[in-house]
């Protein structure tokens, strides 16, 4: 409050009925500092970061794919994607080749990808659409909700589609749940709503242990539990290929509601009274969001923290408009779930839970940039 | 300037849901071109909700809101947004905005949320912020920003908005003394251009100086709407605030209002001077 405000009629006019007489248009008083930017100004474009991350993505895919306990090289890698073989290596190598990239690599790599990418933009869209920095999908219990459905799914035993589809309405569950809860308590407090989806992740995450419960210790109960630690090692290319439109869907929705993301970040009355449909907006990205990351758990089991990390370190390079922010925050995710999922792969003699390994990772990492977020949120 | 009333009010009627008592009861006000109305009452009077219901934020129970001679529910949202903004109460944002990204969200009544800003636009932001001698801080993120600063930024988006009506919650709320004042001196540069603008206030002095017209609410009610030496009154203070006050013209210029407490008499006028120009 030091800084005095910067009007045109002088602040050193003696009493405000001299101030409030003067015309608008007076000449500037001395104090008011140049401007460097004349007439017009425009937002901000951060499109050299957006650049960056677009084109880090298919080298992190390209790397992940050549990586493995049968070390290829990119170029063998890049080659074999674009149809070439190569004329010195025999029919067998070539086989080798297909098969490797093509049907135990590619599948795993895309599925990375393409979760980290749905996890970070849905975080992303929950932060704008709740107006609260330190929610996710995980915290707002849309994981806890899909990973209940997904292990009902694996108890009923009536094959993958099940908890595909138990997973996407345990998801949706939690999130009506949350929200429910937030409504109970009076007029559509969004403080209220994350409390309510805190409650949601906690009554999912009892009725889970309840479903761990009941399932057979022998057979069903080590499936879920391995499962749910999260793991890329059994995703197969079918699975991918029908999951993967809803939750690009999801993605490319969240990226196009950007500027409405913004407005709704101002407040609820901002927002409406500069002409945006706020509940319409709202449900249209909870619904988005809700559908990428309840899937995420449908291909790969609980996959924490990216949601919450990926969006702060991505608001660092490309600043809070969330049209670039969305997108950002996808390739950023889809990045770092690569990275991750290559760690899980190169630490042990055996393969790690992805889960374990993002969060192991992620907490000193969302230390470090708490540290720069934490001066953004102001007072 | 003046005419037909821009934003009108007709026996407005409102009760919160599961709350028994109205909060506002038959509100009539019509605001027009060029005018700075303060809205004035004690907390809870129902000035934030008279507020909301002129912006359409809630539905009124009984009575209707016009604007521009139209009903405002067969206006479409983006078309109000258009005529009206609204400058909420200061409040921070959890997220680094940029003050020229916040400022340009004023461009939305025009553009929608789809279409890229153009060269017009820009120009738009930066008069606003030109306007309002923040130019220098098109870059700053709003969060580090000043009370003060904040509420400009504000007032730059809804200058962007180029609406006629400007609504304000407590515009002078969390300033200090100096810009309070300069931010009232604002209000009245907005109003000659001719726009008008209607604030919340809890200063009645800030009422009597700036204010071609001052409503008080009371209880939900309006009690008084008229000049502001013909209502803010010590009568009426006493009404709204339970004190007692009495008022003394600075010599060639405003009345000013000083209240007694504590038992303290009301002070003489040589001293009301020396209030007023200290």
């Amino acid at each position: 409050m030091s800084r005095p405000i910067p009007l045109r009629a002088s602040a050193l006019s003696p009493g405000l009925a001299a101030a409030a007489g003067r015309p608008a248009r007076t000449a500037p008083t001395a104090t008011r500092p140049p401007v460097a930017d004349r007439g017009r100004v425009a937002e901000s474009h951060p499109f050299g970061w957006l650049l960056a991350l677009a084109l880090l993505l298919p080298v992190a895919m390209l790397l992940s794919l050549s990586y493995g306990r049968f070390p290829l090289t990119p170029g063998e890698v890049a080659a074999t994607l674009m149809g070439l073989a190569d004329p010195d290596a025999g029919p067998a190598r070539a086989g080798l080749l297909q098969s490797l990239v093509y049907e135990i690599r590619l599948p795993r790599v895309l599925a990375a990808a393409l979760i980290g990418a749905a996890l970070a933009a849905s975080g992303t869209a929950y932060q704008a659409v709740f107006v609260n920095p330190l929610v996710s999908p995980g915290i707002l219990g849309v994981l806890a909700g899909a990973s209940c459905g997904a292990a009902l799914g694996l108890l009923a035993g009536q094959g993958w589609w099940l908890v595909q589809l138990l997973s996407i309405g345990g998801g949706l569950a939690a999130m009506l749940v949350g929200i429910g809860i937030g409504r109970l308590f009076g007029v559509q407090s969004l403080v209220m709503l994350v409390l309510g989806g805190i409650f949601s992740g906690a009554l999912f995450s009892a009725l889970l242990s309840l479903v761990k419960y009941l399932a057979d210790p022998y057979e069903q109960l080590p499936a879920i539990v391995y499962w749910l630690m999260g793991s890329l090692g059994q995703v197969d290319g079918a699975t991918l290929w029908r999951l993967a439109p809803p939750m690009l869907a999801g993605i490319l929705g969240l990226a196009v509601l950007g500027r409405a993301l913004d407005a709704l970040a101002m407040g609820d009355d901002a927002a409406r009274s500069l002409g945006v449909p706020v509940r319409a907006v709202r449900g249209m990205v909870i619904g988005c969001a809700t559908v990428a990351s309840a899937l995420t758990v449908a291909i790969a089991g609980t996959i924490g923290w990216v949601g919450l990390l990926v969006p702060h370190m991505a608001r660092l390079l490309v600043g809070p408009l969330n049209r670039y922010l969305v997108p950002a925050s996808a390739l950023l995710g889809a990045v770092f779930l690569l990275a991750a999922d290559a760690l899980a792969r190169g630490l042990g003699d055996t393969e790690l839970p992805i889960g374990i390994v993002t969060e192991l990772v992620g907490l000193p990492i969302f230390l470090l940039v708490l540290r720069n977020v934490r001066r953004g949120w102001g007072s | 300037m003046s005419g037909a009333p821009l934003l009108e009010a007709r026996g407005l009627r409102y009760a919160y849901p599961g709350a028994g008592t109205e909060v506002l009861s038959g509100i009539s006000l019509g605001v027009r071109a060029g005018q700075v109305v303060a809205l004035l009452g004690a907390n809870g009077s129902g000035k934030s909700t008279l507020l909301r219901l002129l912006l359409g934020l809630l539905a009124p129970g009984a009575g209707s809101v016009w604007l521009d001679g139209r009903a405002l529910t067969a206006v479409s949202r983006r078309a109000a947004a258009r005529r009206l903004a609204y400058v909420p109460q200061l409040h921070s944002v959890p997220f680094p905005y940029l003050v020229r990204d916040l400022v340009a969200l004023g461009c939305i009544p025009r553009r929608g949320l789809f279409r890229t800003l153009g060269p017009t636009d820009h120009a738009a932001v930066g008069a606003a912020l030109e306007r309002l001698g923040i130019g220098h801080l098109a870059q700053r993120p709003y969060t580090g920003l000043s009370g003060g600063e904040r509420q400009l930024c504000l007032i730059a988006r809804a200058l962007v908005q180029e609406a006629a009506v400007i609504l304000m919650d407590e515009p002078v709320t969390g300033l200090d003394y100096g810009n309070q004042w300069r931010l009232l001196a604002l209000l009245r540069e907005l109003a000659a251009e001719g726009r008008a603008v209607v604030a919340t206030t809890h200063y009645p002095d800030h009422a009597l100086s700036t204010a071609d017209r001052v409503v008080l609410l009371h209880e939900g009610r309006l009690l008084a709407d008229g000049t502001p030496e013909t209502v803010v009154t010590p009568a009426n203070l006493h009404t709204l605030y339970r004190i007692k006050v009495s008022t003394h013209r600075v010599p060639g210029g405003p009345l000013a209002l000083v209240p007694t407490l504590l038992g303290r008499p009301a002070l003489g006028p040589t001293r009301t001077q020396g209030v007023c120009h200290g």
